[in-house]
């Protein structure tokens, strides 16, 4: 019995639960505000479009999302060269205070840390995110991205590697 | 086991993989879990960087130089294309009179394909003399 694939689906309740982990992870991998809501909200579009449950609606969601960041990467990298002060200008005039993470963090060494996640192949960082931040298991992501398990350990330890040297001052 | 832990090992460990005789080592061995310790709090440290967000105004850094780049490359490709359609045939060439040879063959070739295409010829061969196949026949003699 396929009590599952069935299931209708609350598209409200799943938004509520999952909107801030997907746009966390869209802004980890796009490294952009404004691109990683336009990204979270096509996901969640296309998630209104599904009228029953995905099997596992989170998995569905994180692969959904880790896809369209991906093409976002490919299609729109002149723009956001081309858009590449304006973070900088909204960023002196928001209104928001430093969460504990950003107060404990220095600014510097948050940069440091960007910068090399930046320049880590797209792979490593859907790895790195997904494993390390998210927390799925070796497998979870190595079926979710389309990798054996192995290449997923491989992007894992460069990943980690590069950006353990960048903390330890030697990249 | 009584070689310590490669850092490869220790990230298996800390991803909570890694042999029983990895484990135990790491449960004997005080350097290993120093090591491992240490590996921990980077990656903490590293998650949290990450999860504060971008900061702000030095996102793309690659991607600039990666556009300056294709800017200077088309520059010289439109500077090589520019040299070779006008510059190549003043600049007379070793073979002397090669090039009005050349620009004779050229000549012919254009007129040929039009009869050609005129006495109908199917028209992919006409539509297929592009301005590559021009050059080559000019630097063809050369």
């Amino acid at each position: 019995m396929k009590a599952t694939a069935s299931r209708p689906l609350d598209h409200d309740a799943l938004y509520r639960a999952q909107h801030g982990r997907v746009q966390s992870l869209c802004r980890l991998l796009l490294a952009d505000h404004h691109e990683a809501e336009e990204v979270c909200h096509e996901v969640f579009v296309k998630l209104f479009e599904q009228r029953v449950a995905p099997p596992a609606p989170e998995r569905w969601l994180t692969r959904v999302a880790v896809n369209a960041c991906r093409d976002r990467r490919r299609a729109g990298w002149w723009r956001r060269w081309r858009e590449r002060g304006r973070e900088l200008v909204e960023a002196e005039h928001a209104a928001r205070g430093p969460t504990p993470e950003e107060a404990a963090l220095g600014l510097e060494e948050r940069q440091r840390v960007w910068r090399v996640f930046r320049r880590l192949s797209a792979r490593q960082q859907e790895v790195f995110a997904l494993r390390q931040l998210e927390g799925w298991s070796t497998d979870e992501v190595a079926e979710t991205l389309g990798l054996s398990s192995g290449s997923v350990k491989r992007h894992l330890f460069r990943a980690t590697h590069q950006l353990r040297a960048v903390l330890r001052g030697t990249p | 086991m009584s070689r310590c832990l490669t850092e490869r090992t220790l990230m298996l460990l800390q991803a909570g993989e890694g042999s029983p005789e990895e484990r135990a080592h790491l449960r004997a061995c005080p350097r290993c879990a120093a090591r491992h310790r240490a590996l921990e709090d980077d990656l903490g440290v590293i998650a949290d960087a990450l999860r504060a967000g971008p900061p702000p105004g030095r996102a793309h850094p690659p991607l600039r130089w990666r556009a300056v780049g294709a800017l200077a490359a088309t520059v010289v490709l439109a500077l090589g294309a520019a040299w070779l359609w006008h510059g190549a045939p003043v600049a007379p060439p070793a073979g002397g009179g090669d090039l009005g040879v050349a620009v004779e063959d050229l000549a012919g070739t254009l007129f040929a394909t039009s009869e050609v295409t005129a006495a109908g010829e199917p028209l992919d061969e006409a539509a297929s003399f592009d301005e590559d196949d021009e050059l080559a026949l000019l630097f063809e003699g050369q």
